[in-house]
């Protein structure tokens, strides 16, 4: 990890604090996800495309959807993005009702033929889709499960893939004993990050449950598609639609954003299989009483939450200290309202997408080099000097300290030095994902001079 | 600095007017425009005699891109973003000059002749004999070869165009399967080209057709609720209906007549497939059958959506369109891109084929002499 040998005053940072890019292409984007490793950034557009830069250089490897060949894409904006743990797989929802799942390891075209490779499966609903997420990342054998919610359903959707590539669909909580009131339409679903098997749904009419789909990683999904699902939590914290739930990484809190011009922001506690919402704070725009357009929590325990406010005149994103509920940063730069937004943990960045211009805004950590940090007595010089060294400036001298000090270098020069073994978090103490590398058709970028 | 200054070229002189005279001066001898033949360096933009760089005049039309001795070597001129290399990339450039000795003017496109006339006066010199050197002879010699005595075929040889110019398989049949024929590249492209000029254009238009004929169907069913709502509202004297069966209708025609300009239609989505259910009459009838059994309530008829203003359905037909046709101009994309690829590697193909027959060729004759 290079991050160790960088400023240690960076590596400390707990949020970005400026921004340090902006994505301009002429597909306007409407929202962004952050791949698990923090490499790529995927961004679908209101052309129907979907986007994926890598972050270091801000290049566009692969553009999915619209290309010469085979399979359906999206004909209308993309309405959300999900990647899938192992950062192989990428879900968009579109407002034309089709959900795709991307393979990465297959989209890249095939040298020397003329076809772009489709989506891995589609799913076409007769209603926008509002987003998806997935269950548990793709097994070996192909198949995945993926929870999605649909404009107007009074249930999320749940659609496993079985090892010979066909797609099930069927309604969540099929077969949970119909609920007494109504509900409302499920407008949000997503998946817990550490018990991997729920799905946290959000409805129009302000209730939200946790339903855990067990059983069905391991009997593989095709055998587990009609598996029990059981309701974990069922409340209603607000009455109005909910329209985005965050969950921290650590899964220990949850923001509930709605339409209600509040965020809530609950502690989820878990006694075996029963979950418990306990309100922590509620943040509120109290002068301009606004509403917020995404929400999103900082990395482990969710230390920061940030969020884009609605309405043309706010162009900033607000950054709040969870514990205590105040507000310690307002992240500016960007000259127009923001819509989604994406924080990648790994990178240390934020990434929000402009609502009128399509652009990506991305706030971060600019470092200014500071060499004389790494050494007390280093100093920078204007220009370089003929050092002349004396006679014996290098030469061993013998006092019984410095040969017992050369002794112990020696001895640790002897010890085998692990240089392949991973850590297991990095320096922000960030699990280490094995991050997937899209496969590049060189040739083809070296042609068109990327 | 991989290039130097020529031994005859006196070192670089920024030097752009005369002290004295205040004259602009160029080139490298630094002397004012006298109306002596110059050319522009391309990289410095700075002008430059022929004679002081020892150019023959005669090569004056020859130039296709000029970069003076600074500029190649590397002390003058602004490095360009287009440039691949910035200081090597500067080579002067010449164009072909004409095939005949006497001639300098460049070549024209696809050919290595200036006009057609000189084009005539070389083969002229060449039949005739007059025109001796190793190259001629030898090219007589194809010449023959190639139109295998015919004096017809000798005639039209060099009529066409060079690249567009089929190559002959019977020259060497058994050549020609192994490298053109044969080539797995070539065949797989051709299999796709096929695959999708067969099966998938005509699936992504037929599926365009069928929503076509949807849509065109259930614009029917809407213009004739229309009608039936409004004008026969008037005729419903006419019509001997029962009591039982005049009261919902007119409750509806109430209410349409309170909104009397917003048109009826229903939403018209198919939950399954395209295909036509019913003629549209049949579907209206059994729509109004519907209405006033049901009330109002049922949502669907034969799995068609039947709500008149349907959210959830919110312009799926523009939807569809644009899918179905995305997918018809998806197709068309790939397979003009498969033709190109064919095009490229048949190309490329027919070179090999013809570099084999001529190392055969070649080989046949050292083998004879």
């Amino acid at each position: 990890m290079n991050l160790l040998l960088q400023d240690p005053f960076a590596v400390l940072k707990e949020f970005p604090e400026r921004l340090v890019a902006t994505l301009r292409s002429p597909l306007q984007a409407t929202c962004v996800a952050y791949a698990p490793g923090g490499e790529y950034l995927a961004c679908g557009t209101a052309q129907g495309a979907v986007v994926v830069y890598a972050r270091d250089t801000q290049r566009p490897v692969q553009v999915l959807g619209q290309g010469a060949g085979a399979g359906p894409c999206h004909v209308r904006p993309v309405q959300s993005l999900a990647w899938s743990r192992d950062g192989r797989r990428l879900l968009s929802c579109g407002q034309d009702g089709l959900l795709l799942v991307w393979d990465l390891a297959a989209a890249a075209r095939d040298p020397g033929q003329g076809q772009d490779r489709g989506p891995e499966a589609h799913v076409q609903f007769d209603a926008p889709v509002w987003g998806a997420c997935w269950v548990e990342g793709a097994g070996s054998d192909g198949s995945w499960c993926i929870a999605a919610s649909v404009y107007e359903r009074g249930s999320a959707v749940l659609l496993s893939r079985d090892s010979e590539g066909t797609v099930h669909q069927s309604p969540l909580d099929a077969d949970l004993s119909a609920t007494e009131e109504d509900q409302g339409y499920v407008l949000v679903c997503v998946a817990h990050p550490v018990h991997r098997d729920v799905v946290v749904t959000g409805s129009s009419r302000g209730y939200i449950n946790f339903f855990r789909c067990g059983q069905r990683a391991g009997e593989g999904a095709g055998a587990g598609a009609d598996g029990a699902v059981s309701l974990l939590h069922g409340s209603r914290p607000t009455t109005s639609n909910i329209k985005h739930i965050a969950i921290a990484p650590s899964g220990e809190r949850l923001a509930i954003n709605s339409s209600d011009r509040s965020i809530r922001q609950m502690a989820i506690t878990w006694e075996n299989e029963n979950v418990a919402l306990s309100l922590e704070h509620k943040y509120q725009d109290v002068i301009n009483r606004l509403q917020w357009n995404d929400v999103q929590f900082s990395s482990h325990g969710g230390d920061y939450l940030v969020a884009s406010p609605h309405g043309s005149s706010a162009h900033d994103l607000y950054l709040w200290e969870t514990a205590g509920g105040s507000l310690v940063r307002v992240l500016e730069g960007a000259d127009e309202e923001l819509m989604g937004l994406d924080w990648s943990f790994r990178a240390m960045t934020i990434a929000a997408t402009g609502l009128e211009s399509g652009d990506v805004y991305e706030w971060g950590l600019a470092v200014q080099p500071k060499w004389s940090a790494l050494a007390p007595d280093f100093e920078e010089i204007e220009e370089n000097i003929d050092y002349r060294e004396h006679e014996d400036e290098f030469d061993v001298t013998s006092s019984a300290q410095e040969r017992r000090a050369t002794e112990r270098a020696a001895r640790r020069e002897g010890e085998p030095i692990d240089l392949v073994t991973t850590d297991e978090r990095d320096v922000r103490g960030n699990e280490v994902v094995q991050g997937f590398v899209i496969p590049l058709d060189y040739a083809a970028c070296v042609a068109r001079g990327v | 600095m991989t290039s130097t200054l020529p031994s005859w070229c006196p070192k670089y002189n920024p030097l752009k007017h005369d002290p004295v005279t205040n004259q602009e001066v160029y080139c490298i001898c630094k002397k004012p425009d006298e109306g002596e033949l110059m050319v522009g360096c391309d990289g410095c933009d700075d002008w430059f005699h022929f004679s002081c760089l020892k150019i023959p005049e005669q090569y004056r039309r020859l130039v296709a891109s000029f970069y003076c001795p600074y500029c190649q070597a590397g002390i003058t001129g602004t490095p360009r973003a287009s440039d691949a290399d910035p200081v090597n990339g500067r080579k002067t450039l010449w164009k072909h000059k004409c095939r005949l000795e006497h001639c300098f003017m460049p070549c024209q496109e696809n050919s290595k002749y200036c006009s057609e006339e000189h084009g005539v006066e070389y083969m002229r010199a060449v039949v005739q004999g007059t025109h001796h050197d190793e190259d001629s002879s030898k090219l007589l010699r194809g010449m023959i070869h190639v139109s295998e005595g015919d004096s017809t075929k000798f005639t039209e040889l060099g009529q066409g165009d060079i690249h567009a110019r089929k190559v002959d398989p019977q020259l060497s049949p058994e050549a020609y399967k192994n490298i053109v024929t044969t080539d797995a590249g070539l065949v797989r492209l051709q299999n796709d080209l096929k695959n999708c000029e067969n099966t998938t254009i005509p699936r992504a238009k037929e599926q365009l057709d069928t929503l076509d004929a949807y849509i065109a169907w259930l614009a029917d069913v809407n213009a004739k609720l229309n009608e039936e709502t409004g004008p026969s509202a008037e005729g419903e004297q006419d019509v001997d209906t029962t009591n039982e069966e005049k009261k919902p209708r007119k409750r509806k025609r109430k209410a349409s007549n309170k909104r009397s300009k917003v048109k009826k239609s229903i939403c018209g989505y198919p939950q399954l497939d395209m295909a036509l259910p019913c003629t549209a009459e049949e579907f209206l009838q059994e729509y109004n059958a519907a209405q006033e059994n049901a009330d109002s309530t049922q949502t669907e008829l034969r799995g068609i959506c039947i709500k008149q203003k349907c959210n959830k359905h919110n312009s799926w037909v523009a939807i569809r369109s644009d899918q179905r046709q995305q997918e018809v101009e998806a197709a068309e994309a790939y397979r003009e891109r498969l033709e190109l690829l064919v095009r490229i590697r048949q190309g490329q193909l027919d070179q090999l084929y013809l570099e084999k027959l001529n190392s055969e060729h070649r080989d046949s004759v050292a083998a004879a002499n």
